[in-house]
């Protein structure tokens, strides 16, 4: 049975992208993963 | 009863057998878990100087429905999110407030707090790091792993604890995760790899075979 509050990841991912991008904190136009590994 | 963290699966059954990629499997699935991805490492080097033993204890401090349902991906994309929390970078909820404005209904959104990021700075790339002492143990030494519950967190495996094995060989020496995942200091120890009869670990009936762990000294006490 599904949770009808449940947040699917894929809207979660956005509010939280949303959230830190407008805070300055992260900009995945320009992540380069190699730096992060 | 010993407290269990979700992450702690290893050597529990019932999950059904293990399925393979296939080899023209997508890294993602779905465009979300590309950006999750994206978003943690992003987390795990911005607020925790790429802890990566805080993102593996937030891993084990996620609810466990949630730890189940969501997915590898949304299990990253969670963790960070509670990261962001611990580190008051977010304010708790921050993330449903937001939910509800990209659903249409938009309401007040709690105040971000000032941000308390863990004064951390690695002592060295990567997680290998030299120690002076010589290793308490040797190739062929018998040890056990220590039982009972640890006072904080841990990464040696509840299905080991008590249980005794074999020295097989002393791999480099290492940051030791049970205090550097909550920042109180690298505490580099060695690290054993030690070979456990299945046996030992599951009793008698178990199909017989060797598994072999790394497990740092701390975790290990000598057996006869």
């Amino acid at each position: 049975m599904s949770d009808p509050d449940r947040i699917p990841p894929a809207l979660r991912t956005e509010a939280l992208e949303q959230l830190l991008t407008e805070r300055g904190l992260i900009d995945l136009r320009v992540v380069d993963l190699h730096r992060h590994l | 009863m010993i407290r269990r963290a979700v992450d702690d699966l290893g050597g529990t059954r019932g999950w059904g057998p293990v399925r393979p990629p296939a080899p023209d499997e997508p890294v993602f699935a779905e465009p979300w878990e590309g950006r999750a991805f994206a978003i943690t490492l992003l987390t795990i080097g911005r607020i925790s100087g790429r802890n990566v033993d805080a993102f593996r204890h937030a891993l084990g401090r996620l609810d466990p429905e949630a730890y189940h349902r969501d997915g590898y991906y949304g299990r990253w994309l969670n963790a960070a999110e509670l990261m962001l929390v611990d580190s008051a970078i977010l304010a708790p909820a921050a993330v449903d407030a937001r939910v509800r404005t990209l659903r249409g209904a938009p309401g007040p959104e709690p105040v971000a707090l000032e941000p308390a990021r863990p004064d951390h700075t690695p002592g060295g790339p990567g997680s290998l790091r030299a120690v002076a002492e010589a290793p308490a143990f040797t190739p062929g030494r018998r040890v056990r792993a220590r039982g009972g519950e640890p006072a904080g967190p841990t990464r040696l495996p509840t299905y080991v604890r008590g249980r005794s094995g074999i020295v097989e060989l002393v791999p480099p020496a290492a940051v030791f995760p049970d205090t550097n995942t909550v920042f109180v200091g690298e505490n580099p120890q060695h690290v054993y790899s030690v070979r456990f009869d299945s046996r030992e670990l599951w009793g008698a009936d178990a199909e017989p075979f060797d598994l072999t762990i790394e497990l740092y000294e701390s975790y290990l006490e000598p057996t006869g």
